[in-house]
């Protein structure tokens, strides 16, 4: 622990010493009197010994869900007696106080041990580490401080609370096995398709007796299968707007957790593109392994600044199987990301942007010439937009005041009615 | 506390030097008062308020000025008053029940001193009259460094 004295130990020396002097100066005994409690006080303040005190920290799980409250026990034993000690648990940004009080002071007797049960508020997803417990003791003069760091640090990840979701984008093409999506295909299955003609080889279960009756030959029943995809969730970690603890990387990991657990529900199997800086991918997989695989890694994906130019062939093969449906989650802020989307879309995959706009992070314009300016930034915007509704893809925009339901209804919207551009 | 300490030098100081006593004791209230939020002159403050106090001496001259405790008190209980004002400044509260340890030391601090000063300002007496009481202290000192270096003699004591 280290050491440091209170501005009275200086003063009460000092004032000693002067009283001392005094008193030899004017021969008068009463300053030299005076002067002794002083003395006497700053004797007892120095010769207090480091003080002996353990601390250890109890975290009642390393996972939890934004929005939760977990349990920390801190636990503080002096092998000597303390007159106050403050002990004070470091929460990382992100995380609050819930219950209980941290720091608190403390009069410990020798021997004793004190438990601070606390409970801590997860406000934001994140990974971090929670366990620091700083201590500052001082003995009943309080003219010495003893001030000590103990690293009881132990992960602690926060994942995002995924959003209720009441539909997902349907996508333009599924794979073989068998998943929750109607495909646009006609084999087994449930969800009717259409008629036609028996053929040798057609299952009798599979005859339409009723139109075999109207057309006097035999007419069998087509279905669609119900079948997986793939989704690849693209996130943009180029750049992002952010105002002092909010930023569109946040709101864009938030949306990549919901859409990734839903689609997971849905028996897709979903893989992830964490496209800026530095390139984290992770292959399309399905089940609740692949879940904590795609958090964690979206966990550990940050905004990395970079000049180097990067375009989708970067990005492994595996990573974007053919026919997979790409969402991408970006600001478009970001030339590169930019132009990535556009090649992968050219490359046939079935593509939907969600716009997480930065217009909530701008700064109001205060002239007519920011006001320009910032017309001129929502045209490019706009037209930026528009390019991509050119190539057939959906383009929704997410904000602080839009769901990411309510964008995935746009992108509906615009899939129903759009059709697909072949390059 | 420093001001009131003013006050009460300059009431009992003579005409002459009431009025230096009374500034250098205003002085060191508001130089006490500064140091609620710059510590560093708290040394500067109390010495200011003492010095009133040496100035009085000085020109006054009483024989043994028993008011000498009055004052140490005083500067003391300022001293530790600034000392927890500060401390309460932070934003740690103390557990329930242990709020009052604080004044209580604080209370035991300026009354400690005050018996101390009186203590020492009885044995100053003493010293000046040159009486028989004086031996009998330095007996009672002489008997006690021989009970004080017996005991350092022995050494520690084998435990177990």
């Amino acid at each position: 622990m280290t050491r440091s004295a209170d501005a009275r130990l200086g003063a009460y020396a000092a004032l000693a010493a002067a009283a001392f002097v005094a008193a030899l100066a004017l021969r008068r005994p009463e300053l030299a009197v005076l002067a002794a409690p002083f003395a006497l006080v700053v004797a007892l303040g120095v010769r207090m010994p480091s003080p002996s005190l353990r601390a250890w920290v109890d975290i009642d799980r390393a996972r939890a869900l934004e929005g939760d409250e977990i349990e920390a026990l801190v636990t503080v034993r002096a092998d000597t007696a303390v007159d106050r000690v403050e002990i004070g648990l470091a929460l990382p940004a992100g995380l609050e106080l819930a219950e209980g009080v941290n720091p608190v002071a403390l009069h410990l007797a020798a021997g004793e041990e004190r438990e601070l049960p606390l409970r801590v508020r997860c406000v934001r997803w994140m990974s971090t580490d929670v366990g620091e417990v700083w201590l500052r003791a001082r003995d009943r003069t309080g003219l010495v401080r003893f001030e000590g760091r103990v690293d009881r640090r132990r992960p602690l990840r926060v994942y995002p609370a995924p959003e209720r979701l009441r539909r997902l984008i349907t996508p333009a093409r599924t794979q073989v096995t068998t998943g929750s999506e109607v495909s646009p295909v006609r084999a087994e299955g449930l969800e009717f398709a259409d008629t036609r003609p028996f053929v040798p080889g057609d299952r009798v279960r599979s005859v339409n007796w009723r139109a075999t009756a109207r057309r006097g030959s035999l007419v069998v029943n087509e279905r669609h299968p119900e079948r997986n995809a793939d989704v690849v969730i693209f996130l943009d970690s180029f750049a992002e707007a952010r105002a002092t603890d909010q930023g569109t990387f946040e709101q864009a990991v938030r949306a990549a957790a919901t859409l990734a657990s839903r689609f997971l529900e849905r028996r897709d199997r979903v893989g992830l593109v964490a496209f800026g800086g530095i390139l984290r991918w992770l292959q399309p997989g399905g089940g609740l392994v692949q879940r904590y695989r795609l958090v964690d890694a979206l966990l550990e994906t940050g905004v990395e600044f970079s000049y180097a130019w990067k375009d989708v062939n970067i990005i492994p093969a595996r990573t974007l199987p053919a026919g997979a449906l790409v969402v991408a989650l970006t600001p478009l802020l970001d030339e590169r990301s930019v132009t990535a989307l556009v090649d992968l879309r050219g490359r046939g995959h079935d593509l939907v942007v969600l716009e997480v706009s930065p217009e909530p992070y701008l700064e109001p314009p205060t002239d007519a010439l920011e006001r320009v300016a910032l017309r001129l930034w929502r045209l490019q915007r706009a037209e930026l937009r528009a390019r991509f509704e050119g190539l057939g893809v959906a383009v929704a925009t997410l904000d602080d005041q839009t769901t990411v339901e309510a964008a995935l209804e746009g992108v509906t919207a615009y899939r129903r009615h759009a059709r697909l551009v072949q390059r | 506390m420093s001001l009131g300490l003013a006050v009460w030098l300059a009431a009992v100081a003579g005409e002459d030097v009431a009025t230096p006593v009374l500034v250098l004791g205003l002085v060191g209230a508001l130089l006490t008062a500064v140091a609620l939020v710059q510590p560093v002159l708290l040394g500067l403050a109390l010495a200011t308020s003492g010095a009133g106090y040496g100035i009085l001496l000085a020109v006054d001259d009483p024989p043994l000025d028993v008011r000498a405790a009055g004052v140490a008190a005083a500067l003391l209980i300022a001293g530790e008053l600034v000392g927890w004002s500060r401390e309460l400044a932070t934003t740690t509260p103390d557990e329930p029940g242990g709020a009052w340890r604080r004044p209580v030391w604080i209370a035991s601090v300026g009354i400690g001193a005050l018996l101390l000063v009186w203590a020492l300002l009885a044995l100053v007496d003493l010293a000046r009259v040159e009486g028989l009481a004086v031996e009998a202290v330095g007996a009672m000192c002489a008997l006690a460094a021989l009970l004080v270096a017996r005991r350092l003699a022995r050494g520690p004591q084998p435990s177990g």
